[in-house]
């Protein structure tokens, strides 16, 4: 079954399969890390919004995008509350732009601000109805842009 | 089916763990509790991962620092990128008309098809300015019904949540617990009960000190948690399921709430037209799968019909639409809260 004997696989599978767990170690936890570094930076942008008593949802949507590219999401919204929508990025010096449209297409986003790594845009819903957050990550790289996006509403 | 099944999209439930950049951070915010931001931590490196980890740690590269806090500071007006992007391609981007108008019939971005589903707290948080509605009359005893088909189960899981939300709304402790117990049951039929003990102990113990906010935090997270993890068990379509039966539930006991009390204001909240629709799209896929398809194939038509009076042609939905809308809920509710 094996091309080698018992002992000597052993002996050579030990380091063997340390080197293929630092190998996988050394490419899988950074990717990880670049994903959820992405949140982490949304995240940032949501703490004045949490301190006013916004509540944050624990899901939220992640990808990527070239530089550039628009990223359409729909959502939604209900008449009364007020919502912000965070952004962020873990890309080094992006520029982030998010705004919300209504069905028909006309902006109702109601402020918007930036960070180092992240935008965000806040909303009051001037009716109940689906809305669309449209979104652009700009990058002097052009590969794929690591992004994630968050809500929160009071 | 996943929410978002586009390649390039993958939604995470709050499940699968992340390095937060800045620890201390997170674990002050109130929507991170501390047992759940160190669950979190812990469950995205399990075993085989921390093995890894201490391989990688041993190999002399470092994890990355924390870095510093991004000021977020308002936008005056827009800055130009400092160095030019490579410029997209001109057919990807939607230039927006002038006066903040954008085309999105002509979007070409990678539109998302479906809609974000909104938690439930999202609807009962509108409700609470309008009015302060006897959530009392509204709690119903948590069903107890066995189910071994995990659609039916996932169903049952998302109605039996959303009681679970208006126990809150009515500050019922012993409901809430109740509903903790069974969500717990129901998750160890799915195989997610270890991913969800820590919420449902959450949930008691925020209903013992009369932490409503926690509560329904803990609902949130429980659904997303549950969702998630069958995500990675490539079981999305039950998945699904957990929102439709949650959907529908709130649905109920919303439309006679808002028919107790009309106000074209109040029905306004019942316009979700592109969620039935959503529900919809995602039943059609389970229903090749399902044991009990004729359950499923009630609820679509259900959903076909609620979606018919949701939308009324722009206009406001009348009294009557919200009673029919409350009749088919309910008769919806009784299907996948019962065996028969």
């Amino acid at each position: 079954m094996f091309p080698f004997p018992a002992p000597l696989r052993r002996r050579t599978l030990r380091p063997v399969l340390s080197l293929v767990l630092a190998l996988a170690a050394a490419f899988a936890l950074p990717a990880r890390a670049t994903v959820d570094d992405s949140h982490s930076a949304a995240m940032e942008a949501a703490v004045p919004a949490v301190k006013l008593g916004f509540k944050i949802r624990q899901e939220y949507w992640k990808g990527t995008l070239k530089s550039g590219e628009q990223k359409a999401v729909r959502q939604q919204l209900f008449k009364g509350n007020e919502y912000w929508f965070f952004l962020g990025t873990d890309a080094e010096e992006a520029t982030l732009k998010i705004d919300v449209y209504d069905k028909k297409g006309i902006k109702v986003t109601v402020e918007t601000k930036a960070g180092e790594n992240n935008a965000a845009v806040r909303v009051v819903a001037p009716a109940t109805g689906t809305y669309t957050v449209v979104f652009t990550l700009i990058s002097k790289e052009n590969a794929e842009i690591p992004w994630a996006l968050a809500y929160g509403y009071r | 089916m996943p929410r978002f099944s586009g390649a390039a999209l993958c939604k995470n439930a709050g499940s699968t763990g992340y390095f937060p950049r800045n620890l201390l951070l997170l674990a002050n915010l109130p929507f991170f509790p501390p047992a759940m931001t160190a669950c979190s931590l812990f469950r995205a490196v399990p075993t085989v991962s921390a093995a890894l980890a201490l391989a990688f740690m041993a190999s002399g590269v470092h994890a990355q620092q924390p870095k510093p806090h991004a000021v977020v500071k308002p936008v005056v007006k827009e800055k130009p990128a400092e160095v030019p992007p490579a410029p997209p391609a001109a057919d990807k981007v939607v230039q927006d008309k002038g006066a903040g108008e954008l085309d999105l019939t002509q979007f070409p971005g990678q539109v998302i098809g479906e809609v974000i589903v909104p938690v439930p707290s999202e609807v009962f948080t509108v409700l609470d300015k309008l009015g302060d509605p006897d959530w009392k009359s509204e709690v119903a005893e948590s069903p107890k019904v066995n189910f071994s088909d995990r659609t039916d189960v996932a169903l049952l899981l998302g109605s039996i949540v959303a009681d679970g939300f208006i126990a809150v709304q009515a500050e019922d402790k012993k409901t809430v617990e109740n509903v903790g117990r069974s969500v717990l049951s129901l998750s160890r039929t799915l195989g997610v009960e270890k991913d969800v003990i820590r919420h449902c102990q959450a949930i008691t113990d925020a209903a013992d000190k009369a932490n409503w906010d926690g509560v329904r935090q803990e609902l949130d997270a429980t659904q997303s948690t549950v969702r998630g993890r069958m995500e990675e068990m490539q079981d999305g379509a039950a998945a699904e399921c957990i929102s439709v039966g949650g959907w529908l539930r709130g649905t109920q006991v919303i439309t006679n709430v808002i028919g107790k009390s009309y106000s074209t204001e109040r029905a306004e909240l019942l316009f979700q037209p592109d969620l039935a629709d959503y529900f919809n799209d995602s039943l059609e896929e389970m229903l090749s799968k399902a044991k009990n398809p004729d359950k499923l194939k009630d609820i679509a038509n259900g959903l076909a019909r609620l979606r018919e009076l949701m939308d009324n042609g722009g206009e406001n939905i009348t009294p009557n639409a919200v009673r029919e809308m409350h009749e088919i809920t309910t008769v919806l509710v009784k299907k996948i809260t019962t065996r028969n």
